[in-house]
């Protein structure tokens, strides 16, 4: 137990000393959620023409309204956008969680672990926790820049919600977390782990209903968007935060759930096998 | 005082990607208390060897035991009660030194009072106590060493492998090692199981050799009865043709000759007191018409074993350079 934590301390440790690159995490996100969120406003490009009749107008915009909220659950692209982002940035500074294996593995410091007596799970679990945790933070940061870019908060968003979207975005970082880490249980080398990061991460994001709802999707990429634990999140988030009624989350959080504890049990299991020798 | 042994290894074997005999089915034991050393060349399965018992490695074949505990069954056990400084510099260069320590200590739950009584008596013998707060990235390629050494030091293992502790290390800092060494095992009773390939180092510092080439030992024993297989002094003379030379005639006019060999073009006659053997060898060769084209005498010691029985010598030379190397690519791979 004071080895899990130890390790997890390092991990963080490092990297908070990485201060260069934490900047860097964030401008990526703010790039997306300024120029992406705010220049796709689909409600703008649905402007009713000057040349229809005075008398149409009311039930055009009444209708154009209807169309839009039940497609995006709000009249506002950006906060559409903004809300499925947080899942997808989960997803991106997870990815990254099974690098710093990688680099123990060629560094050597994995030899130093595996010597040790320690829980083979514990090398596991030290880097799911500190990613949880590392992009929880990132997360809050992120929070605080949408809503300054204009987020719109549902008015029924209170401290209860507040929790619970903290504890879906740490499901969601702790399954990613386990698959990628798993994933780097045994590779050797961390140009393997970008290019299947590479590989992952836009099909994942576009696969779900991040950027677009899902029902405009094509029957096969709803099927994979429905196994998307992304687009579970984003459900979740986008009730939590936004507040209409778009599909009943319950489902959504019984799948992340489900997800996160089998991924975790196969992650320990995983790890118990393949870290016993270098 | 009864000799018990704690490492017992039976026929372990080490076969790299079902091509490269790494061990080769070597035998041996280790008693409880001792320094034992491998030494050997470069490649010559040292650290594969000390991997393989030190659980990181499996063996391909072949039964090892230490403390009682069966290798590769009850790898848990084996790893609560050993210690490893490994050859490689493994430290995390991210975090400083004091915290590189503090973080081994609790991978073997040392206490953090009592780790960081141990950590500054470490670091002040290995004189790294003013560099303790700093990162390890700002340390050259000897604090890092001096770094590892502490690190593995610091849970006092019942059982310690040293691979090749002192490399690249300056003379003054490996007395130093050496004297805390042997007051681990002296006062705490610590068993040492060390590979080097430095024969001052072998000599003066284990109480038994094993001497290993290309996966194999090829000589075991205390250093004195090791130096005792050369049967005296060696004198190597290089002559300008080696057909005319002739062993039996030799030994018949000298006396105390007790061995004749020709390696590599060379003569190699072992002899007592090879000081007086010497000039009567370069006279005995002159009245034959034999020109002498260079001698060398030597005395017993571990490399004139080696050189005995392989033919080769060991190369020494690690010079500092390779560990900052090693460093640089570290750093380079980050990137
Ligand atoms: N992972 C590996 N894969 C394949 N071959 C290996 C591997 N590790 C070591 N070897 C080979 O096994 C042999 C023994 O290597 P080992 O590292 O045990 O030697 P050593 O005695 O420690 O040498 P040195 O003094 O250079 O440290 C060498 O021929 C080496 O090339
Ligand atoms: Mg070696």
């Amino acid at each position: 137990m004071t080895a899990l934590l130890a390790l997890t301390m390092r991990e963080l440790k490092k990297w908070y000393r990485r201060r260069i690159a934490i900047i860097f995490t964030f401008i990526t996100p703010l790039f997306w959620l300024a120029l992406f969120g705010k220049s796709m406003n689909l409600y703008n490009l649905l402007q009713i023409p000057s040349n229809v009749p005075p008398e149409f107008i009311q039930y055009i915009q009444e209708a154009i309204d209807q169309i839009i909220i039940s497609a995006f659950g709000t009249k506002d692209y950006f906060t559409f956008l903004a809300t499925g982002m947080f899942s997808v940035f989960i997803l991106f500074s997870s990815m990254f969680s099974g690098m710093s294996l990688i680099f123990d593995r060629r560094l050597g410091y994995l030899s130093r672990l595996l010597v040790s007596p320690i829980k083979r799970e514990s090398i596991f679990l030290s880097r799911v926790i500190s990613n949880i945790i590392r992009s929880l933070l990132q997360f809050t940061a992120l929070f605080l820049i949408a809503l300054a870019l204009g987020l719109n908060i549902g008015p029924q968003f209170s401290i209860t919600h507040l929790i619970a979207l903290y504890i879906t975005l740490a499901l969601l970082a702790l399954a990613f977390s386990n698959i990628f880490i798993i994933l780097s249980l045994k590779i050797e080398e961390h140009d393997t782990a970008i290019a299947i990061t590479n590989l992952l991460n836009l099909p994942l994001m576009f696969a779900s209903n991040s950027i677009f709802p899902k029902n405009q999707m094509p029957d096969w990429l709803q099927t994979i968007a429905e196994i998307n634990p992304l687009t579970h999140s984003n459900i979740i988030v986008r009730k939590l935060v936004i507040g209409s009624s778009l599909n009943i989350p319950l489902n959504s959080f019984l799948y992340l759930g489900i997800i996160t504890i089998l991924t975790t049990i196969l992650g320990v299991l995983l790890s118990r096998k393949l870290l016993q020798y270098l | 005082m009864k000799i018990k042994t704690i490492i017992k290894v039976d026929g372990l074997t080490k076969i790299y990607n079902g091509e490269v005999v790494a061990v080769d089915n070597i035998s041996f034991e280790v008693y409880e208390g001792e320094i034992f050393g491998f030494l050997g060349p470069n490649g010559a399965g040292k650290t594969t060897t000390i991997n393989m018992l030190n659980t990181l490695i499996k063996p391909t074949k072949g039964y090892a035991e230490i403390a009682g505990y069966k290798l590769g069954r009850d790898n848990d056990k084996i790893r609560k009660i050993i210690g490893l400084v490994p050859q490689e510099l493994t430290a995390d260069d991210e975090l400083t030194g004091m915290e590189n320590i503090m973080l081994q200590a609790s991978l073997y739950g040392v206490n953090k009072k009592t780790a960081k009584e141990r950590a500054e008596e470490l670091l002040g013998m290995v004189e790294l106590s003013d560099a303790a707060h700093r990162l390890v990235k700002t340390y050259s390629g000897g604090m890092r060493r001096r770094l590892e050494l502490v690190m593995g030091l610091i849970h006092r293992p019942k059982i310690l492998f040293l691979d090749e502790p002192t490399l690249g290390l300056d003379v003054q800092t490996r007395a130093k090692i050496w004297e805390y060494i042997k007051m681990l095992r002296d006062e705490f009773g610590v068993t040492i199981f060390m590979t080097t390939h430095y024969m001052e180092e072998a000599d003066k510092l284990c109480d038994r050799i094993g001497i290993i080439d290309k996966g194999k030992i090829i000589a075991l024993g205390t250093p004195t009865e090791l130096k005792n297989i050369l049967k005296g002094d060696i004198i190597v003379i290089e002559i300008d043709n080696v057909d005319n030379f002739n062993e039996e005639i030799l030994t018949k006019e000298i006396s105390n000759i007790s061995e004749i060999r020709r390696i590599d073009g060379k003569i190699s006659i072992t002899t007592e007191k090879g000081e007086n053997t010497l000039p009567r060898i370069i006279n005995h060769l002159t009245k034959y018409g034999i020109k002498v084209l260079s001698v060398e005498l030597l005395k017993p010691s571990l490399e004139q074993v080696f050189l005995y029985l392989t033919g080769r010598k060991i190369r020494e030379e690690e010079p500092m350079d390779s560990i900052r190397m090693r460093a640089i690519m570290r750093r380079r791979r980050r990137v």
